[in-house]
């Protein structure tokens, strides 16, 4: 068998295959369509999958916003840790405003740098 | 919904005969056929005809049969004793001047084993081109090439077919 013969029977052969369009594959595609157009609008909107994407990412990005907007308010952390310091020289029986500097001005109590004396 | 109907009448044979071809799954198949015409019901006022309208079908099914070909992670392809046509969903329409030494369905299984060997791109020019008739332009449309690419592919994917078909006819 020569080259333009085989060449003509392999297309031959390729077009010999193929398919039929059932009717039931419309039928399913309809019924689809239509189920679909039942349904409420806000339901249709939030089921497709760009929008649930596109909703999980504002969720996200909304959170992290969120977070980084209140760790880094002004007096957030200073008044929880000026709580903490309160309650624990509250606990020692401390003034807050006592503290500092105290130590170094007592007699016998040797100055932490040489500077004052 | 009656157009649906109607472009169904024209472009479904081509519509299924692709999607089983490529997949070579029957259910998938309809499955991609189905969805498809659901994109179109959907994109169907936005359409502006720039493309012809059997192309811009058909490049829906082919990108659909893409997305599950690359989600199968494993495809052993069917074993030796199923008929691939059958198993696809195919059907033979009878040959003219047949040699009536050959086993028209023996040959014709062998040669879909082979074209499901192809690579991905190969098959699917060969499919578009010599079971759909499509021109080679409307190849090119249809999976978003151009014409000199179809070209080489359908060179090379109907020279591994005919080496195939070859060994087949000298046996």
């Amino acid at each position: 068998m020569n080259g333009e013969d085989l060449d003509r029977k392999l297309v031959r052969m390729l077009a010999a295959v193929g398919a039929d369009a059932e009717p039931a594959l419309l039928t399913r595609a309809r019924a689809r369509i239509e189920a679909r157009a039942a349904e409420p609008l806000v339901v249709r909107w939030v089921m497709r999958p760009a929008a649930l994407g596109a909703s999980l990412a504002l969720f996200v990005a909304s959170a992290g916003l969120s977070l980084t907007l209140i760790s880094s308010a002004p007096g957030s952390t200073t008044s929880e840790s000026a709580t903490l310091m309160d309650s624990l020289l509250a606990e020692r029986g401390i003034e807050a405003g006592s503290v500092l500097g105290t130590p170094a001005t007592e007699p016998g109590i040797a100055p932490d740098s040489g500077g004052t004396r | 919904m009656e157009a649906l109907g109607e472009l169904y009448r024209e472009l479904g044979p081509a519509m299924v005969s692709l999607a089983r071809s490529l997949l070579r799954n029957r259910a998938e198949a309809d499955d991609v056929v189905a969805d498809t015409l659901i994109r179109v019901h959907d994109k169907a006022p936005g359409f502006r005809g720039e493309r012809g309208l059997r192309t811009w079908v058909l490049r829906i099914v082919a990108n659909r049969c893409r997305d599950l070909l690359r989600r199968r992670r494993f495809d052993a392809g069917e074993p030796e004793a199923l008929d691939p046509i059958a198993h696809a969903g195919l059907r033979v329409e009878p040959m003219a001047e047949w040699d009536r030494a050959l086993d028209q369905g023996k040959a014709l299984a062998a040669l879909e084993r082979a074209i499901a060997r192809l690579p991905r791109e190969q098959r699917e020019a060969v499919i578009l081109r010599d079971r759909l008739g499509l021109s080679q332009e409307e190849v090119a449309e249809t999976l978003g090439i151009r014409v000199g690419a179809v070209k080489s592919r359908l060179f090379r994917a109907r020279e591994t077919l005919k080496r195939e078909l070859e060994s087949l006819l000298g046996e």
